[in-house]
């Protein structure tokens, strides 16, 4: 067909073995027909609708999706929507997105926070029922000095796929924490790329999946430390269903002299059944002599110490992977700082946790 | 204020050492990859027919696939300018007083012979693309050990057995360089270790590459029968040269029914070599292999054993350490595949970077469906000795099973400043104190090897660490 295009997203920043097939993933993705889907957008607190930043500004942002994903976005949103917390303000942003049936949505923003700003960010993706779409969302943020952002992304569009692409910049003793909640979705393709220019920058990323049977869960988070003394946790919970398949890709990268920089990286995955595909790959790039980096990752079943505990407690395999499964969610949700948005979720994936 | 460690380039007047030669102490074929040179090899070696054709297929093989598009750049590697077939004109023996001179005098300086004598149930030694000398204790072969050429074992009472093995485990089109070896392979070792046979001191073969701009394609296959027990030690060196030399060697390993195998590899090739070495084991139910794996030479390296856990409740642990210095980009590393039920791996591996050497660490852990309660662990750690190096950890975990228990833990950082602080309030140099650190961080390889290497192992390392404070 004319109107769709093949692109490769989600690169790992040093290629591996291809027979890992991790290297990048294939996706096809409309070319016309393409709408943005509709936003509803409630600002708290002194944002205006013009940046700092040029949109070359933004565009030139390295993404986690990587440069053929960028090219589409651009071309399919040409008009991005644009918000700006001003230097020292405390500002909040709702963007609650409805897909409602169109075949393929797809909307831009670009937020800045200035100079000692706080800016929260909610992002939600909904839809209405039985809606079938595929959405795409492209996310560019700048941290200024001393600013703090946090953008809280919840995926709640049921069977559906979802493009998530992330591009950000931070400047000196400027912090971004996201937070990344997916119970939902049939195939997400999830793309985060952040640069710490500024000495002791930060960024902290903590993201929990429900990958549920026969559903593909694809990630790619890129922390690049420039600055000196930045910090990067990235973080992960995970669950996968029976049939379900999921890659998440990490890579921490000590850019020569971003001295005492510390970068940590985490992955927990809980594997609910056979079937299940959990690709975990977590790089560490360096070429800089004084930084200090960690990942680890623990993929599989329940341990035998919690599955005997739960059991001393009268609670049975099965409820005990269930009760567990809950408890990774909810600790990611828990730190989102909205308590009605914390509500909301957990009646949405009908937790008991919350 | 704190000074740094200049840290040189290493002595390596030991291993470049070697005889002036001249082009009649040798028959080689030309330089290049042909059908015409491939030919010539297959008749020179007298290979059965079954042999010739398994030569021909690598070699259409290796011109369809592609180089490596992953990993450190082949740019400065050209197959025109490789010669990939070069004997010494001399037969194999079972006598050092035999060998000629100068190759004699080449690797009584490597302490080859000493080890034997020492430490050793049986010696290979291959200089350029043949065996020179081989040899076994005699209390070894009258367990019905087989420790031969894999030429001579091809012609005789084992031809079935190395039709039946050889290059199965690692076909011709498993990457470029795989096939490559198909095409040309020369020398290497046959062991074969009867059932419940336990050899109570290693082998080793030794590989010499002394000719410049040549190829070594080395072949080693060993089998250890059910409930075996063997140590092989594979070692290698060459001098250093301005052209390039190769290294596309292969290393077959069937580890049968509750056997055990520890294959041992210090690996310090010249600085002008490109070492793309491949190296596979199967293991059976039960049966057990023991990577240890010392890189320090070699001016590319691709290097990735794989141990494929077939049989149920069969283990593998590796331990490697990689040391990349000046000029060098050593691209390591290790693969690791669970069918069996109960498998077990464990993998602890140790890198370290100066002076604007590169080291990649790779590793892959698939568990494949039905590969119930698999465990496994990889710890891999990396020392940056300076911020004109590079270092990076590329691990890529594959689950497919429920009940697999997988972890994976890495860190890289630097010398601790506190820990050189206080080696120097006890007296000790700078560079003392940091060669001190480097070699207690690559004590999870020494102390897995034979002590004798194991202090090969840490000269290499002192070597490394020679320097000036400035």
């Amino acid at each position: 067909m004319d109107n769709v295009r093949e692109l490769y997203v989600n690169p790992l920043p040093k290629p591996t073995w291809h027979r890992c097939r991790v290297n990048d993933t294939r996706i096809k993705v409309r070319t016309d027909g393409v709408v943005p889907a509709v936003a509803g957008i409630v600002t708290t607190g002194r944002v205006t609708a013009e940046t700092n930043l040029t949109e070359m500004d933004f565009r030139t942002m390295e993404s986690g999706m990587g440069k053929e994903f960028d090219a589409y976005a651009f071309s399919v949103t040409p008009t991005p929507v644009y918000r700006y917390a001003k230097a020292g303000e405390d500002a909040e942003i709702d963007v609650d997105l409805w897909y409602d049936g169109k075949t393929c949505c797809f909307n831009s923003f670009r937020f800045e926070a200035a100079d000692n700003g706080v800016l929260s960010i909610y992002m939600r993706y909904r839809t209405k029922e039985r809606a079938e779409f595929t959405g795409g969302i492209d996310t560019r943020i700048k941290v200024g000095k001393n600013a703090h952002v946090k953008l809280i992304q919840v995926n709640e569009t049921g069977d559906n796929r979802v493009y998530n692409n992330i591009a950000a910049a931070v400047d000196d003793n400027g912090k971004l924490e996201i937070v990344h909640v997916l119970p939902d979705g049939r195939e997400v393709f999830d793309g985060c790329a952040v640069n710490l220019f500024g000495k002791c920058s930060c960024l902290t990323i903590d993201t929990a999946y429900d990958v549920k049977s026969d559903r593909k869960f694809d990630f790619n988070y890129v922390a690049r430390h420039r600055g000196r003394e930045s910090l990067c946790e990235i973080s992960a919970k995970g669950i996968l269903a029976k049939g379900a398949e999921k890659c998440f890709r990490t890579t921490v990268d000590f850019i020569t002299g971003c001295v005492e920089a510390k970068g940590v990286e985490n992955e927990d995955v809980l594997l609910l059944d056979e079937d299940a595909v959990n690709k975990t790959v977590p790089l560490i790039l360096c070429t800089e002599e004084a930084v200090e980096g960690e990942h680890g990752a623990t993929i599989g079943k329940l341990s035998d110490e919690i599955l005997f505990y739960l059991n001393t407690r009268g609670i049975e395999e099965k409820m005990a992977y269930k009760l567990i499964s809950a408890g990774r969610m909810a600790s990611i949700i828990n730190l989102i700082p909205k308590e009605s948005l914390r509500k909301e979720i957990y009646e949405e994936i009908g937790s008991e946790l919350g | 204020m704190k000074e740094k460690t200049r840290v040189d380039d290493v002595d390596r007047n030991l291993y470049d050492f070697r005889f002036e030669e001249s082009d009649e102490d040798f028959y080689k074929v030309e330089s290049g990859l042909t059908p015409e040179i491939v030919e010539q090899i297959s008749r020179e070696k007298k290979d059965p027919q079954w042999m010739r054709e398994l030569r021909l297929d690598s070699l259409k093989a290796y011109n369809e696939m592609e180089a490596p598009d992953w990993g450190p750049s082949l740019e400065g590697l050209n197959m025109r300018d490789i010669v990939t077939y070069i004997k010494p004109k001399t037969e194999m023996v079972a006598s050092w007083d035999e060998v000629p001179t100068d190759i004699k005098e080449t690797f009584e300086r490597l302490g080859i012979p000493q080890a034997e004598r020492e430490s050793l149930a049986g010696v290979g030694a291959q200089y350029d693309s043949e065996l020179v000398y081989h040899n076994m204790k005699q209390e070894v072969a009258e367990q019905g050990v087989v420790y031969t050429d894999l030429e001579s074992a091809l012609h005789g009472p084992y031809s079935e057995m190395i039709r039946e093995h050889f290059m199965k485990l690692l076909p011709a089109r498993d990457h470029k360089f795989m096939a490559l070896h198909g095409a040309v392979w020369s020398g290497g070792s046959f062991v074969y270790v009867p059932p419940g046979v336990k050899v109570e001191i290693p082998l080793q073969s030794y590989f010499r590459l002394n000719a410049p701009g040549a190829g070594q394609f080395e072949h080693t296959l060993i089998i250890v029968d059910e409930g075996a027990d063997l140590h092989f030690i594979e070692g290698c060196s060459a001098p250093k040269y301005n052209i390039a030399n190769l290294h596309a060697g292969a290393v077959e390993l069937y580890v049968r029914k509750n056997a055990r195998l520890r294959y041992s590899t210090i690996e310090n090739w010249s600085k002008n070599m490109y070492n793309l070495n491949s190296k596979r084991a199967l293991v059976e139910e039960g049966g057990k292999m023991e990577w240890v794996s010392g890189s320090f030479g070699s001016h590319t390296g691709y290097l990735y054993p794989m141990t494929i856990l077939k049989g149920d409740n069969s283990k593998c642990e590796f331990t490697g350490i990689t040391f990349a210095g000046k000029g060098q980009n050593l691209d390591t590393g290790l693969k690791i595949v669970h069918s069996g039920k109960n498998t077990t791996s464990a993998v602890n591996t140790k890198s370290i970077s100066k002076d604007g050497g590169i080291g990649t660490m790779r590793s892959s852990v698939l568990v494949n469906p039905g590969a119930e309660n698999a465990k496994s662990t990889v710890d891999c750690a990396t020392l940056m000795l300076d911020s004109d190096s590079c270092s990076d950890t590329i691990p890529v975990m594959d689950i497919r099973t429920q009940s697999a228990d997988v972890g994976h833990e890495a860190k890289i950082g630097r010398i601790s400043n506190d820990a050189i602080f206080y080696l120097m309030s006890r007296g000790m140099t700078e560079e003392d104190a940091r060669a001190m650190i480097v070699s207690g961080f690559a004590d999870n390889v020494s102390k897995e090897l034979p002590l004798e290497y194991a202090i090969e192992m840490n000269n290499l390392i002192r070597l490394e660490m020679v320097g000036s404070i400035g």
